[in-house]
């Protein structure tokens, strides 16, 4: 009976499937975004939990357009979060001196330093190249304005429709493809200067 | 600077660019992404996914099993209600578990009678009391030395005003 009943429900296994093909896109989704692991793990885990204790009983077919909106809110709900703690520290460092060489020695490509380190062992040519060229694409899709590479990555990589990416970003379908439009274009000029032929 | 391609063929005398197939749990990709410059960045990011270290793919790992779990509860939760509603409606159809209806309809009646009962008794009561004070006004008058007709003349009201101690 309860087969009939919870029919159109994603199954456990449908879950699970959904979360093994998508886990590692939201991943790096988050850590072009925070620039952290530890931070990207946390909020993709934060993202699948919600998906499964509040859309749990949804059908499978509606689960990546819900997972990817709960991950953007995530993402937005901690940049929220540090602007607020962000603007106490730096309150409270005016209050106590100039900042140490520290705060202002961020590095972009540190993430990626920890990775091409493991593969170390892979060092063939070509290997070496591909990974290059990775990494490249990374930091440029890294550089992106916000609102544009969330729309590239939605509609490209996770391969949302725009309607789907709209709703997933919380705005309008015409945004999605001028944000999109964008995206690729400043992409390109950048590859291009890093010397990708187009 | 490196030189990068990416275009498959011919090959280009430094490094080219040449991901890596995406692996077996990706579906394939819709037509909708026809552009070859995106697929060839697409392609690159779905390399880079497949390169992450296992202290990331292992809490991946977790972060899934945590939410499974989560889902089967949610399941469970929502199964039970069902049951529990499918059970109500066909025990209710049966006559089991659900009071006769007289008893229902006593249960229900016995409250607002009581309540009718009560107004009822209050109102009797209220009336009783009214009658009460009205024979008494009416003994008193009856039993005074001044007849009642002086109690309507105006002149013997104006007395009574001037004479009050």
């Amino acid at each position: 009976m309860s087969a009939t009943i919870l029919v159109g429900m994603a199954s456990r296994q449908e879950l699970s499937d959904f979360l093994s093909s998508v886990e590692r896109r939201a991943f790096k989704q988050a850590v072009f975004a925070v620039r952290d692991d530890d931070t990207a793990l946390d909020l993709v885990q934060d993202a699948m939990m919600r998906l499964a204790e509040r859309y749990g009983d949804k059908p499978a077919e509606e689960l990546p357009m819900l997972f990817q909106r709960i991950l953007q809110n995530r993402i937005h709900d901690h940049f929220r979060r540090n602007k607020v703690r962000n603007f106490w520290v730096t309150l409270w460092s005016a209050l106590r001196g100039p900042p140490g060489e520290a705060d202002d020695d961020f590095d972009p490509l540190e993430s990626f330093e920890a990775e091409e380190g493991s593969q170390a062992a892979e060092s063939t040519e070509d290997r070496v190249a591909s990974e290059q060229s990775v990494r490249i694409i990374e930091e440029e899709i890294e550089r992106l304005p916000t609102r544009q590479r969330e729309a590239f990555l939605l509609r490209y990589w996770e391969d949302l429709d725009v309607a789907e990416t709209a709703a997933a970003m919380g705005c309008s379908q015409g945004s999605v493809k001028t944000h999109c439009s964008r995206a690729t274009h400043s992409l390109a000029i950048a590859l291009r200067s890093r010397g990708f032929k187009s | 600077m490196t030189n990068h391609s990416f275009r498959p063929a011919p090959p280009a005398p430094t490094s080219s660019y040449a991901p890596p197939a995406i692996g077996p749990t990706r579906p394939a990709r819709s037509a909708r992404t026809t552009d070859a410059f995106t697929r060839s960045v697409v392609r690159a990011l779905d390399a880079g996914a497949e390169r992450l270290p296992y202290r990331v793919t292992h809490r991946l790992q977790l972060a899934s099993q945590a939410a499974l779990a989560a889902q089967t509860a949610v399941l469970e939760t929502v199964e039970a209600s069902v049951f529990a509603t499918v059970n109500a409606g066909s025990g209710a159809r049966a006559g089991y578990d659900q009071p006769s209806l007289p008893w229902r309809l006593l249960v229900t009646l016995l409250p607002l009678a009581a309540i009718i009962a009560g107004f009822v008794a209050i109102a009797d009561i209220g009336d009783a009391l009214e009658a009460d004070e009205t024979a008494e006004i009416d003994e008193a008058v009856l039993t005074d030395e001044v007849p009642i007709a002086a109690y309507a003349d105006h002149g013997f009201g104006v007395f009574l005003k001037n004479n009050r101690p």
